[in-house]
């Protein structure tokens, strides 16, 4: 059974959100603030966390700073608006995704499963290709583990399905739409954003200059691809 | 009334053309009068003079016996002049004939008959002369110098050329100063126009630049006191809109969600609480797409910024259109792709579209061209009964709804329709489909003039 922690300071938001995540088949862990859902976090790792951005305590992205600093666990971000600097702040903060308010839990559930699926092979694509080399880095598509001259990078899950998205690309260009269809399983109605801010924190880890990549580049206008990628 | 309707810089023209016009031609007659009479006294002078010269040499010839006509041949009078010497009834004359026409003689006549220098205008011919007249007391005679004036009416007439001239010029120069003092004075009204409509259209961060000119401070003072007042006014508007929203999501959020769960159950209530339960679904759904619109117009209010890329209205049409009809409604002429917010033109086509399939009568295309430099065009028609052109405006405001059909709407949607089109800097307007039924024209600029207001 999948494991979520809801971190939202109303009351009767929180339990209704329980309630309806619960039908759907997860197990809810509330918490009503940053420092007891922190305190949650360390007792028992959920799967997801569900983060308001506005806690009494502090403010939603601050802690999920703090939860990046020791843990890959996906993070959905509840945002106020779409529209608002929240949503990239939140991204830039280290959430995999966002819901604005009102939240109701079937949104919540196609955004839950989305970011706990596993890395696929490709349609078409032979199923004896596991690693992907670019330069220095080598993606171990079945080990979900990328290599940078030999030692592990740490990434989050949405970072290294958004890399392995690319490699398997064979590095051909992949459309944003394409991209947040894929990691994210949204269609044509996804935002963009997404895309964008992961690929920033995806150069910041792989790029020797994450202002001039060589590894994750951009297709003007196009979209992404993944520079000099060779397959095994 | 006609002067009415001339337009201040034009009726400033004419006063200074006029003005310039009445003060030229005043100097230009007081020039003419002083100087022509000092030209004509000038002339007479110099005639006098040589006549008394060349009469002294006559009278000496004279007295020495030699005829008159060789007495005049000495003199070396200057061309065009004709001299005369009466000696006791006798007339003798310079030149060829010798003797003087009876015309000539009767009017110098009289002349004789003074005992001094007479120096007088006279016309022969139709042409003007001067004949002065200087008695030879000791010979009893007298000795006439008659001069033609061409000379002082070709003065005379340039002078006036270059006095007419200098008048014009003037005028000239006054309808350009008109000119341009007219559009220098009407330049700030043309400001305060330009402000004035685009605080019309909505635009709350309208002000006019404080002007130095103290005429003009109060005049921009006060019209910019007037617009901080609306802009604030809006504000307040939209904060409150945005508020009410923001304390209705919290609620909505638990009701839709508890909402949710009660209809996982739905097979252990009997079939009229199912029903009650259906109705309770339903308004509980309503109220959220209400609270979700008036964040969105509270949003764009409250001036949030554009967020532009380039984006191919083409495929972004047909994909939103054909997606809230169900069916293929799209017919793109040409792809376009223009810098604009895509979430919000996603919004501008599917609530004009949804609105179409609500109010009128089902949505029957949706066609998207070029404009060329205006952009690219979005026309949705539909196959209800249009909208009267008393209407046409009010249709866009918040919570007027059109009302019919099955599913009334929040009123909003055409709100939020216009106040996106309008961020883009473009248009939306709804008129008549030929055939029946209405069409929403919405243009977009080819790039978004995104107006950014600081806000919140």
């Amino acid at each position: 059974m999948t494991n979520l922690l809801l971190v939202e300071d109303n009351l009767r938001v929180r339990r209704g959100l329980r309630l309806a995540l619960e039908v759907e088949g997860f197990h809810v862990a509330e918490a009503p603030d940053a420092e007891r859902g922190l305190a949650c976090l360390a007792g028992c790792p959920p799967d997801v966390i569900l983060l308001d951005v506005m806690l009494p305590d502090r403010d939603g992205f601050s802690v999920c700073r703090s939860i990046r600093a020791h843990s890959d666990v996906p993070v959905i971000m509840v945002t106020a608006r779409a529209d608002s600097r929240d949503v990239v702040t939140g991204l830039e903060a280290g959430a995999d995704d966002y819901v604005t308010k009102p939240v109701v839990a079937h949104e919540l559930c196609a955004r839950i499963r989305a970011l706990l699926r596993r890395v696929e092979a490709g349609a078409g694509l032979e199923p004896q290709v596991h690693v992907v080399k670019v330069g220095s880095l080598e993606v171990q598509l079945g080990e979900a583990v990328l290599l940078r001259e030999g030692e592990p990078v740490a990434l989050t899950r949405t970072e290294f399905r958004l890399l392995a998205a690319l490699a398997l690309a064979e590095g051909g260009v992949c459309s944003r739409e394409f991209l947040l269809d894929r990691v994210w399983g949204y269609g044509h109605h996804g935002d963009k954003r997404l895309v964008d801010v992961h690929i920033g924190r995806l150069r910041h880890k792989v790029e020797t200059d994450p202002a001039a990549p060589v590894h994750v580049v951009t297709a003007r206008g196009m979209g992404y691809r993944l520079a000099g990628s060779s397959s095994q | 009334m006609r002067w009415r309707r001339l337009g201040l810089a034009k009726r400033l023209m004419l006063i200074q053309a006029f003005l310039a016009a009445l003060l030229g031609t005043t100097l230009a007659v007081v020039v003419w009068v002083a100087v022509s009479d000092r030209l004509v006294e000038h002339h007479r002078l110099v005639a006098v003079a040589r006549a008394a010269t060349d009469a002294q040499a006559v009278a000496f010839d004279l007295s020495e016996n030699v005829s008159p006509e060789d007495a005049m041949g000495r003199v070396a009078a200057s061309p065009g002049t004709v001299q005369l010497v009466l000696r006791g009834r006798e007339w003798h004359m310079s030149g060829t004939p010798s003797d003087p026409e009876a015309e000539l003689r009767s009017l110098l006549t009289p002349m004789t008959e003074a005992q001094e220098l007479v120096a007088r205008r006279i016309e022969v011919d139709d042409t003007d002369l001067l004949a002065v007249m200087i008695p030879l007391a000791e010979l009893d005679a007298s000795y006439i110098q008659v001069s033609s004036v061409d000379d002082l009416d070709r003065r005379a007439l340039l002078l006036g050329i270059g006095l007419a001239g200098g008048t014009l010029g003037l005028v000239v120069i006054a309808v350009a100063m008109g000119a341009l003092s007219g559009r220098m004075a009407l330049r700030p009204i043309v400001a305060f126009s330009r402000a004035a409509s685009a605080a019309a259209r909505g635009e709350p961060a309208v002000r006019l630049e404080a002007a130095d000119d103290p005429d003009l401070a109060e005049l921009a003072e006060s019209f910019n006191a007037s617009a901080e007042a609306l802009s604030q006014r809006v504000i307040a508007d939209a904060r409150f809109a945005g508020d009410v929203g923001h304390e209705l999501r919290t609620p909505i959020t638990t009701m839709l969600n508890a909402m949710f769960v009660i209809q996982a159950h739905r097979e252990v209530l009997d079939p009229a609480a199912r029903e009650a339960l259906d109705l309770l679904s339903e308004e509980i759904e309503g109220f959220r797409r209400l609270v979700v619109d008036l964040l969105e117009i509270s949003q764009v209010d409250a001036g949030v910024g554009l967020d532009v890329e380039r984006v191919q209205i083409g495929a972004l049409a047909r994909r939103v259109a054909d997606h809230v009809t169900g069916r293929p409604v799209a017919h793109v002429e040409e792809e376009v792709s223009v810098f604009a917010d895509e979430r919000r033109i996603e919004r501008v086509v599917a609530n004009l579209v949804r609105n179409a399939e609500i109010h009128g009568g089902g949505c029957l295309a949706v066609t998207v061209a070029s404009a060329g430099q205006g952009g690219v065009l979005i026309t949705v028609e539909d196959a209800g009964e249009g909208v009267p052109a008393d209407r046409r405006d009010r249709i866009f405001e918040r919570f007027v709804s059109e009302g019919g059909g099955h599913d009334p709407g929040n009123g909003l949607g055409l709100a939020i329709v216009l106040r996106h089109v309008r961020a883009h800097g473009g248009t939306v307007r709804v008129d008549d489909r030929p055939g029946g039924g209405a069409r929403f024209v919405v243009q977009l600029p080819r790039r978004a003039r995104s107006r950014t207001i600081a806000a919140e």
